[in-house]
């Protein structure tokens, strides 16, 4: 609640008069979790729900809306814009927004806003595959270092730390320029620089998961360390987890947005978002719309992105008292 | 030596087997961080024994080494020193896999029940876990039947399983660990202020039920305490302590008709007491003052006696010489120079 | 109730330290419909009274306490409606910042956890300071200093220039809660609002913090409402007892009369269920079936009658108003319940009977 903490005490949870709002997305989310520890049904749900601090739904419903057209653009871009984006067209070269491209056109005569669709799934593949892939290592790097401690941890976050003090977009070119341009690889040298944050982040966690009393419990009860790390530290580290993830896909989008515009990303003939700004770059004072839309795509991305992580957040957190 | 022995309710003395458990000089520090290289002595050398279905309550505040003590029954830590028998045998010893599976004979409840239940699961999956680290039920079905046979003996209605601690209330939850701690048939079990943290009105429902489950099912607790009247309600021998030792400890009657150790009687006359006539008897009879000054740091200790620096009997020799636990009447001993009833 | 002019203020000194709650409730709206988690509480607190609200969680006890210094304003679901008047003042319609002025100043706060109330990175000293500053304090950074070694020594403090330099990492629970006390001084106060205050701590400290409540009030003058769920303090401590059960008020009796007659069953129920150092180990704690309600879930009529040995149909649709308990209890005793007659006449055997449940 805004203003002064008004504590309703730990039995009154349930009334709590926080949140009515309605996450749609959830279940659809929530639902995959299977083995990782179902979050509740019915009632608690509605909970768990209510103690999101969710302020208005508008924000959320833009966010998310946002973020589904892009994945339409990314699975069937041939609904949303012409067939062909590479397809040139020198009469309409350097034509500004209109009817016919609402994104104006660039020296080629090519339709940015098809090159936009065209480009969403290069973009989203980068994102979400290099997220998963790092923060799934990184993840694990960080809870097994934070629940086992000791020199494993002093090592491995020692290491990390290296890492982590370069800026991911360094870290990335780093690797990019050893290996060949393509996307997989692309993939790759960026989830190598989400590495060291999501093993920092799930290492805190971690920490904080392993001193709370029911993992003693579970201890006392007589489980397995590896028992009690897989049912119980986890899945209680999955909720910073998720939303790092979720910001981070838009992180991730923008590092492979300044790669392509270094001129370093995947050689596709399909210019990918960053390539599209780069293009632009010398006609930015008369043909504005070359280089702008595409960078306003990418940032509405990142920002939808970081909105949804934020909401996240506050629905994955169970109900504490 | 007094090693088992108790008083049932009705007055009669009765000698026990063999105790369940034994801790014997039992010593714990702790290494402050900051590199000033202080030692906090958690644990000071504490011996106590509990009795097979006996309650032995221990009272103590804040930095006493009581919840140090039921931490290190749980071999959640280790001693420095000193030895802990359990049923006969070296608990200290078991290391690894025996030790896992010899913990179904020792459980735990603690202060806390929505802390101690993993928020993301349904008590009926918190019952079923213990169950299934001890092999106790064949699959899923068996596990559940069980449960639900379980949450019956505390008192709740089988669909509690389903829900998570977020649905029930404080009372209900503390239920619920104590189910899973019976779950496996444990012969000991350690409560940690296991109704600190409930409303007033609920407070006495646990108590009656654990006293209940002490009665059918045979199990010793060690029940740990600030709260003086509730450990009054349930246990059968109670230890005082302070700053990391046992200061007093005598059969539960004893101990609040006739305390001996300045202390005790402090703690006894601050307790408030919800009776007027109880209160005005104290503030004009006895003249008791409260207990001033704080609790000392843990890190430095006083020489000699602990207590002194609060205490109005202190003497030189106080400061001297610490005193031992040394026996006031049978099975009642207290660490004091002066021990007697009386104004602090 | 009308605001006093400036005029008025200064002529007629209103009766400090006295507070009257009426009819406050605070309710939220629900997509099931709106839920109260108080309703219709009044009391009054008579000059250099203490008066010990006392009840469980889910009582309303702490946000009944919060809304008397108008804490509730700023939660954007819940809304408080009634009037509670200081000092002849209404405080209910008070301007913010006027209420800010009051909050802290003539009437004084303290809360459960005295660690998590001071700022860790400022000196103990400097906090008293800035509560002496806010509040009408003298100008000059050194009388300011020099009264909060003042204060500190008011609060059983010894060595207080020691203790005004260190940080409140450095000092104990109890004297946390003794310098928040010193903070709720500076202004001044008339009334002292504390909520749990000695529940985080130890007994024997709990013990001296209450002994100093006692003694402020003597040598103040100041009223109290002491917040607490334990009938011990209120026994010690109280001049008057009002009794919350699940967001009403249940019974308001001198604490003489409260202690030896209780007219509600839940008040009765609750001094049995308690657990007594002086009383010897009984065979089971004769304890209250059943939990508190959530608001969501309250019944119609009254709040307790879930757990009630004495329910009547009649406890299920009509909620018992507060009335006076009858003429032997004396004028101040009110109890809502409508069986208090019978429960007054026979004493607290009425829950002899199910004592044995649980």
């Amino acid at each position: 609640m805004d203003g002064m903490d008004v504590r309703v005490p730990a039995d009154q949870v349930a009334a709590t008069p926080e949140a009515g709002a309605d996450m749609r997305v959830l279940p659809l989310i929530l639902g995959r979790w299977g083995p990782l520890g179902r979050p509740a049904r019915g009632p608690a749900r509605r909970q768990i729900r209510q103690a999101s601090r969710v302020r208005t739904r508008t924000g959320l419903i833009i966010a998310v809306a946002y973020l589904v057209l892009l994945v339409g653009w990314a699975i069937i871009p041939g609904v949303f814009a012409g067939t062909d984006p590479t397809a040139v067209n020198p009469l309409a070269a350097l034509a500004g927004p209109s009817v016919h491209n609402f994104f104006g056109t660039d020296q080629y005569g090519r339709s940015i806003y098809d090159e936009l669709v065209y480009g969403a799934r290069p973009a989203l593949e980068v994102g979400v595959g290099s997220t998963l892939l790092g923060g799934a290592a990184g993840s694990l790097i960080g809870i097994a270092g934070g629940y086992l401690g000791g020199w494993f941890d002093l090592v491995v976050m020692r290491l990390i730390d290296m890492l982590l003090a370069l800026p991911g977009l360094l870290l990335a070119l780093i690797f990019i320029a050893a290996l060949p341009r393509t996307l997989s690889n692309e993939i790759f040298a960026i989830a190598i620089a989400s590495v060291p944050v999501f093993a920092r982040v799930l290492r805190g966690q971690a920490v904080q998961v392993r001193s709370r009393r029911f993992v003693d419990a579970a201890t006392v009860s007589g489980l397995r360390r590896r028992t009690i790390v897989v049912r119980h530290v986890i899945p209680n580290c999955v909720a910073p987890a998720t939303e790092l993830a979720t910001v981070y896909v838009g992180v991730a989008i923008v590092i492979a947005a300044s790669l392509s515009f270094l001129g370093l990303g995947p050689s596709e003939v399909v210019p990918d978002w960053g390539t599209l700004i780069q293009n632009g770059q010398g006609y930015i004072d008369h043909d504005w719309w070359i280089s702008v839309f595409p960078g306003v795509i990418v940032t509405l991305a990142v920002i939808s992105l970081s909105v949804l992580g934020d909401r996240l957040r506050g629905a994955l957190e169970p109900v504490r008292g | 030596m007094t090693a088992g022995m108790g008083f049932a309710p009705d007055g009669q003395a009765r000698a026990d087997a063999r105790p369940v458990v034994e801790v014997s000089d039992v010593a714990k520090r702790y290494r402050l961080r900051g590199g000033r290289g202080r030692t906090v002595r958690a644990l000071d050398g504490v011996s106590l024994t509990v009795g097979r279905r006996r309650t032995y309550g221990l009272v103590g505040e804040s930095g006493s080494g009581k919840t140090t003590l039921g931490r290190v029954l749980l071999r959640l830590e280790d001693p420095d020193s000193g030895q802990i028998t359990f049923d006969g045998q070296d608990w200290l010893a078991r290391r690894g896999e025996p030790l896992r599976q010899a913990r179904k004979e020792i459980q735990a409840i603690f202060q806390d029940p929505l802390g101690s239940l993993d928020p993301r699961r349904t008590a009926g999956y918190a019952i079923g876990e213990a169950l299934a680290a001890h092999g106790l039920a064949r699959d899923k079905a068996a596990r559940e039947r069980r449960a639900a046979e379980l949450l019956g003996m505390v008192g709740l209605p089988a669909d509690v399983a389903r829900r998570h601690p977020a649905e029930l209330s404080g009372g209900q939850r503390q239920r619920v660990t104590i189910a899973r701690a019976i779950a496996v048939r444990p012969k000991f079990v350690i409560c940690d202020e296991p109704t600190s943290a409930l409303d007033v009105s609920v407070q006495a429902q646990i108590i009656n039920l654990l006293s209940d489950l002490q009665e059918s099912l045979g199990v010793s607790y060690l029940f740990i305490s600030h709260s003086l009247a509730t450990v009054r309600h349930i246990a059968d021998r109670v230890g005082v302590m302070y700053l990391g030792k046992i200061v007093e400890e005598a059969p539960a009657d004893r101990l609040f008709s006739a305390p001996q150790h300045p202390y005790t009687i402090a703690l006894l006359a601050a307790a408030p007491v919800p009776d007027l006539t109880a209160i005005s008897a104290r503030q004009n009879g006895a003249g008791t003052r409260h207990l001033g000054g704080e609790v000392p740091s843990a890190t430095v200790l006083p020489s000699g006696c602990r207590f002194r620096l609060r205490c109005t009997r202190a003497q030189d020799v106080c400061a001297e010489r610490e005193p031992p636990l040394g026996e006031v009447s049978a099975g009642h001993t207290a660490a004091c120079h002066f021990p007697g009833p009386g104004p602090v | 109730m009308a605001e006093l002019s400036d005029t008025e203020r200064t002529l007629a000194p209103p009766p400090a330290g006295a507070l009257s709650v009426q009819g406050l409730t605070i309710s939220y709206d629900s997509p099931a419909g709106t839920r109260e988690l108080v309703r219709d509480v009044s009391f009054d607190i008579g000059p250099g009274q203490i008066v010990c609200l006392v009840g469980e969680s889910g009582s309303g006890k702490t946000l009944t306490g919060r809304a008397i210094t108008g804490l509730v304003r700023h939660s954007p679901r819940l809304r408080a409606e009634g009037t509670v008047s200081f000092g002849g003042r209404e405080l209910s319609t008070l301007p913010e910042r006027e209420l800010r002025r009051v909050r802290g100043g003539q009437i004084g706060m303290i809360f459960q956890d005295p660690a998590a109330a001071l700022d860790p990175v400022i000196r103990l000293g400097d906090q008293i300071a800035e509560a002496i500053a806010r509040h009408g304090g003298p100008a000059g950074r050194d009388s300011r200093r020099r009264r909060a070694t003042e204060l500190l020594t008011q609060v059983g403090i010894t060595d207080p220039e020691l203790r005004a330099r260190q940080f409140p990492h450095e000092i104990s629970g109890g004297m946390c809660q003794r310098v928040l006390i010193a903070i709720a001084l500076a202004g001044d106060p008339s009334l002292l609002i504390a909520d749990e205050p000695t529940t985080a701590l130890d007994v024997t400290i709990q013990a001296q913090v209450l002994d100093l409540i006692s003694q402020l009030r003597r040598e103040r003058g100041m009223s109290v409402l002491l917040i607490t769920h334990d009938m011990g303090v209120a026994a010690q401590l109280a001049d008057q007892v009002v009794v919350m059960y699940a967001g009403s008020v249940v019974e308001v009796a001198p604490v003489a009369t409260f202690f030896s007659r209780p007219g509600h069953p839940y008040s009765a129920g609750l001094m049995r269920a308690v657990p007594r150092v002086d009383a010897p180990r009984a065979r089971r704690l004769p304890a209250i079936p059943g939990t508190v309600p959530e608001a969501a879930d309250r019944p119609p009529g009254c709040p307790f009658q879930t757990r009630c040995p004495l329910k009547l149909e009649v406890c299920g649709s009509e909620q018992p108003p507060l009335t006076a308990a009858g003429q032997s209890s004396g004028p101040q005793h009110l109890v809502a319940c409508h069986r208090s007659a019978e429960l007054l006449a026979g004493g607290l055997t009425v829950w002899s009977a199910i004592g044995a449940t649980s």
